[in-house]
């Protein structure tokens, strides 16, 4: 690899120490005799109470990533081979068992994709929200369960202390959704990683839970580390994004400069790939919706040069040769690519 | 409408309630009902009859009569009496043997889905448990020990744990994928809390079902243990030694075996009806797959 220059913090927006810090972070697969280069190389920061998106399409590991920060890569699939997760200045990485226990669920929280199945079947939904607050915070049982049920009137659950006495099978995937999204509020953790916590739910519901977690980030003050392959998620949610390609970032902006100047020729077709009002009636026209040719590098073996070079319709020999270095933009927009300067000049996709 | 009374409409609150359950259930039911009946008449079976061990030499291989229920075997013993007392045999080694090797199959399953070290190793025991038949170790304890009931339990308890252990393994690995399972790791709770709050209880289920066969087929091994003669001691009449002892008197004496048989024959349909039932209310995709 020679993509493991340790990256600066950029955009340094506010001037405090970001709460979250991830750098050069390496996780691998083990699939028979392969080995799967799922994240590779991925820097990023996360800032006290902001909401950093974090996009790509499927198979970026994104989630990896979020599993690694957790170190919840199950031993027998992978692990994280090198990197360092620094939570508060603490390493996650080098953690001993016990006191990684504790910084779960207390200090860091994680929402998970699939809210149909991830909550316990057999347990009363106030009782799995009551489990954090006993395990973390000392509560008594009822003192857990009064707060249990206030959280769940914070997630906005209506009538939260009969809701509290139900199972899961009973809830819909959104009210699920809350449940876990109070779960993981319970602590008042500093950091919340969402993982696509909308994916799996309709339209509507999912605007609001994102609603939901844009107050809550409001009133909390928890940072979020909100994953998504959805860029619209992204403008309405985030102050900052991370565009992730084949396991690394390649751009890195406030949300206004990425969608009023996007460099990335990646970003770009991820934009151009939105579909318009109107676009398909014009099928074949200028207006056409854009896919980006090619497919996802195999992550099976090291990636030569850029990742995304062999997609990219600006590449040159440099490209695929040499790995791209990250360069930062004065107005802290950062980006990997070698044609940076020569997109710039050139006008953005509509 | 109030929303409190459209809220019950829309999605009443259910009360688990039992015949409602069972309605729906009638192979549970008619196991349910039987094997109850069975534990009644085993409970109840001093009260019911007279000693069971009474030789009267008069009685002689009697045939069934308005006394004299179930006949008299070739000591003049009252089968009636003994086929009761034989109930409590089998249905004592049969939920022991389901108790005993479910509980110890869920703990050593349960450890071994979690540590893969200790699943390497536990595992090549329990292959080499699974290997010896109940009945040659019935025959070596009995022959090393007093027999009895207890070393009968023991016995078939052994080489039914393994069965167990590999089903609950089974299940806690799937389990172990599970998102909430992730979840609450991913909320900080401790290795021994998922264990027991998130793992076994949703282990359960399949579990009752297996521990129902297990006990259908103990029931069944004490009777054949019985029959050979390395189960109970002969004092104690079991469904097993008491077909044995009559079998010699068959053509002429064929109620001393026809009872017991029955009786034999009822308990273990009783259990499996249970079974079946439990297994298709509890687990709703074991039905497909077995």
């Amino acid at each position: 690899m020679t993509l493991s220059v340790s990256v600066p913090p950029h955009l340094p927006a506010t001037t405090a120490a970001p709460v979250l810090s991830v750098r050069d972070l390496h996780t691998h697969f083990y699939k028979d005799d392969a080995v799967i280069h799922a994240v590779n190389g991925m820097s990023l920061d996360l800032f006290p109470g902001e909401i950093l998106g974090i996009v790509g399409e499927s198979g970026c590991g994104k989630s990896v990533t979020a599993l690694s920060i957790l170190r919840l890569i199950p031993r027998a699939a992978g692990r994280v081979v090198s990197g360092s997760i620094k939570l508060e200045g603490r390493d996650l990485l080098t953690l001993p068992p016990r006191e990684l226990e504790l910084v779960r669920g207390r200090d860091i929280s994680m929402i998970f994709q699939e809210p149909m199945t991830s909550l316990n079947p057999v347990l009363r939904i106030g009782d799995q929200v009551a489990e954090g607050l006993q395990l973390h915070k000392g509560m008594g049982r009822r003192a857990a369960m009064v707060r249990a049920i206030e959280l769940l009137d914070l997630v906005r659950i209506a009538d939260p202390k009969r809701q509290a006495q139900e199972y899961p099978h009973r809830l819909s995937g959104g009210m699920r959704q809350r449940v876990m999204i109070a779960m993981a509020l319970a602590c008042e953790p500093r950091v919340m990683i969402a993982d696509e916590p909308t994916t799996a739910l309709d339209v509507t519901i999912q605007a609001q839970i994102l609603d939901l977690l844009a107050d809550l980030n409001r009133q909390t003050g928890a940072a979020i580390m909100l994953i998504t392959h959805d860029l619209g998620v992204i403008a309405e949610m985030a102050r900052r994004v991370i565009v992730m390609y084949a396991g690394t970032s390649v751009e890195e902006a406030t949300v206004e400069d990425l969608f009023a100047k996007p460099l990335h020729p990646y970003t770009r077709g991820l934009m151009t790939a939105i579909p318009r009002r109107g676009a398909w009636r014009v099928s074949g026209g200028l207006q056409a919706l854009q896919e980006i040719p090619g497919m996802v590098p195999s992550l099976r073996e090291p990636i030569t040069g850029c990742a995304f070079a062999p997609r990219c319709a600006y590449a040159t020999q440099q490209c695929v040769r040499e790995a791209p270095t990250r360069q930062v933009r004065p107005n802290g927009h950062m980006i990997a690519c070698w044609q940076a300067d020569r997109l710039e000049t050139m006008e953005a996709p509509s | 409408m109030s929303t409190a009374s459209l809220r019950q409409t829309i999605m009443p609150t259910r009360r688990f309630h039992l015949p409602v359950f069972l309605r729906g259930r009638p192979a549970l039911l008619a196991g349910a009902a039987l094997l109850l009946t069975l534990v009644v008449l085993a409970v109840l079976a001093p009260w019911l009859t007279n000693n069971a061990q009474t030789i009267s030499p008069l009685n002689r291989l009697r045939s069934p009569s308005s006394d004299l229920w179930f006949g008299a075997d070739q000591l003049g013993r009252d089968v009636y009496a003994r086929t009761l007392q034989g109930t409590r045999v089998s249905l004592i080694v049969g939920l022991s043997v389901a108790v005993i090797s479910a509980a110890l199959g869920l703990a050593i399953g349960v450890l071994c889905g979690f540590y893969r070290r200790l699943d390497a190793v536990v595992m090549r025991i329990m292959d080499a448990l699974m290997a010896i038949p109940s009945i040659l170790l019935a025959i070596a304890l009995t022959t090393l020990m007093r027999g009895g009931i207890f070393l009968v339990i023991v016995a078939i308890t052994i080489p039914e744990i393994p069965r167990v252990v590999r089903l609950v393994r089974s299940v806690v690995l799937t389990l172990r994928g599970q998102p909430y399972v992730v979840a609450a790791i991913a909320g900080g709770t401790r290795e021994l809390r998922i264990m027991t709050r998130h793992i076994v209880p949703n282990a359960l289920a399949p579990l009752i079902v297996q521990a129902t066969y297990v006990c259908a087929s103990a029931i069944l091994t004490e009777a054949g243990l019985s029959f050979i003669g390395a189960g109970v001691p002969p004092d104690v009449p079991s469904w097993g030694n008491i077909i044995a002892g009559a079998r010699s008197y068959f053509q002429i004496a064929p109620w001393a075996i026809f009872f017991p048989g029955i009786g034999l024959a009822l308990t273990v349909l009783a259990v499996n009806l249970l079974g079946d039932g439990l297994r298709d209310s509890l687990d709703p995709r074991a039905s497909k797959r077995l």
